[in-house]
């Protein structure tokens, strides 16, 4: 197995968490308040396609602080195929029936899938390009 | 305890299940606050 290299991730200084981040927050602040209908789009499928960039950060930051990450590599394909299952079940499962809040949707869980193998992809390039990455 | 198991192992396993209840602990608070605030 090739050696890790450190220092590739940033966690919440990756370029594309804060991007994301920064669309939800746009999302939230300036686009949903001011529509006038429901739309499927700024109020469901977007913020599904954001978990995976802006939440698996977070995530994997606390798994590194505790010594349970033992690197700072680019978040594997397992790593995020494992955090779509559960948050696939949570979200689309767990909450609705259990705690009653929110809606399952097969859609959901596209945009989940669909936004964490869009962010697996940009975090592979990057890995190949040191400027796409947090210094 | 356990007879015949080193101590170093023991506590190697137990420092990880510790690990493991802080990780479901974090995961299960943080789905929560995205479920509920998002």
């Amino acid at each position: 197995m090739p050696a890790e290299r450190d220092g590739a991730f940033g966690y919440w200084r990756d370029p594309l968490f804060l991007i994301c981040l920064g669309t939800y927050a746009i999302n939230r602040l300036l686009i949903k308040p001011n529509l006038h209908h429901y739309s499927p789009l700024f109020h469901g499928h977007l913020n599904d396609t954001l978990t995976v960039p802006v939440a698996l950060p977070i995530y994997l930051w606390f798994y590194r602080r505790i010594g349970l990450r033992p690197d700072d590599e680019m978040p594997r394909w397992w790593e995020v195929a494992l955090h779509v299952a559960v948050w696939d079940v949570f979200f689309e499962w767990f909450g609705p029936h259990y705690l009653h809040h929110g809606a399952g949707d097969p859609l959901d869980n596209i945009s989940i899938a669909g936004g964490g193998l869009a962010a697996w992809v940009i975090w592979r390039l990057a890995r190949a390009r040191p400027f796409l990455r947090a210094t | 305890m356990l007879p015949g198991l080193p101590t170093l192992a023991a506590s190697h396993w137990l420092v990880l299940a510790l690990k493991t209840l802080a990780a479901l602990g974090f995961i299960g608070s943080a789905n929560l606050v995205i479920l509920y605030a998002c």
